[in-house]
């Protein structure tokens, strides 16, 4: 595995889990709020668990999903996928601190406009 | 404002606030569906109040054997031919959604959501747009995003599913429109369980973070049928 990904000096970061009654609400990974890491890893791992998709915002612009989450490190472990032009090349995997990008959680899919069953 | 003073001007406030408190004690992170009356909720399978919360789902008659189910665009109906018990093919004819109907039944199922989770949604959307791109979608309701890995155009839009376009060899053409809702949505009509700006950043960062699971976990209407809102 790739160590971290480069990441900025401040810890910015944090997910957003969309939600029917807040819209959205924040978690952060703040190391300077006492158990606010150890909360955070736990309701990562709980998200995942019940098959939320994290996706997150690199530093380098591009978006991808978190596959497992390091709850110990506070990293997401995503797959670097490679470019369409180049399906031979195997997936990286990378690992990137929670407190320094922004991510995104949301819910299992209900799809959507179904035809009528009969 | 505290939730006495939401409520004298939004009557769901109170429910929604209650539903928010039982979710936490539940564990649910998005939250429980609001159920609305005269409005069906869709309730993703493995969501666990699904069985109280939404209809249970109708089964054909077990004394005839589906044989075909098609769209016609001529009937703007889908057209169903069954075996009866006595062996004889029947058909009969499903009419397609009508779009002022399905529109209106989405105003109808907008109580659901609070002008407060709108705008804090609103405010996710604008931290994940360019500027250009997050002007378009307060003015139109709309913008497109291509892909850099597929090179498919998305035009992701408020209360409709997305479209997805492909520009090759100089012409556009509409692959499908995309649908999909987290958690749940409300039978016959384009309202989500979230709030509608929630559904689009949804959209938005699977197509971003895993195309191919967008796709699959959406339902892909062609063009002509009435559920792509088209």
């Amino acid at each position: 595995m790739a160590s971290g990904e480069e990441s900025p000096k401040t810890a910015v970061g944090g997910l957003s889990v969309l939600s029917v009654d807040k819209g959205d609400f924040k978690i952060t990974f703040d190391k300077n709020v006492p158990g606010e890491r150890e909360r955070a890893a736990k309701t990562v791992e709980d998200l995942l668990k019940r098959g939320y998709a994290i996706m997150v915002d690199l530093p380098n612009g591009k978006t991808r999903r978190v596959r497992k989450f390091n709850s110990k490190t506070c990293e997401y472990i995503i797959k670097d996928v490679p470019p369409a032009e180049l399906p031979a090349q195997a997936p990286k995997e990378l690992a990137i601190r929670a407190e320094t990008v922004e991510a995104t959680a949301i819910a299992r899919p209900a799809r959507g406009c179904a035809r009528e069953a009969w | 404002m505290s939730t006495e003073g939401l409520e004298r001007f939004d009557a769901f406030a109170g429910l929604r606030t209650r539903l928010g408190a039982l979710a936490d004690l539940a564990g649910e992170w998005a939250g429980i569906p609001m159920p609305l009356d005269g409005h069906p909720l869709v309730i993703e399978p493995t969501f666990p109040g699904r069985s109280v919360l939404a209809p249970p789902e109708q089964e054909p008659p077990s004394d005839v054997k589906p044989r075909a189910c098609f769209w016609s665009t001529y009937r703007r109906c889908d057209i169903l031919i069954w075996e009866d018990r006595r062996g004889k093919i029947e058909c009969g004819l499903i009419p397609g959604m009508h779009h002022f109907a399905q529109d209106l039944q989405t105003v109808g199922a907008s109580a659901a959501w609070g002008v407060e989770q709108e705008a804090r949604a609103i405010q996710l959307l604008a931290t994940k747009l360019s500027h250009y791109a997050f002007v378009r979608y307060m003015l139109t309701g709309m913008f497109l995003e291509t892909s850099e890995r597929s090179g498919i155009t998305y035009a992701f839009r408020r209360l409709r599913p997305t479209v997805a376009i492909t520009t090759r060899n100089d012409s556009v053409r509409i692959l499908c429109a995309l649908c999909m809702h987290p958690i749940a949505y409300y039978a016959r009509s384009w309202a989500g369980a979230m709030c509608p700006t929630a559904d689009v950043i949804a959209h938005l960062m699977m197509m971003r973070g895993d195309e191919h699971m967008y796709w699959r976990r959406c339902n892909q209407h062609p063009s002509w049928r009435p559920e792509a809102g088209l």
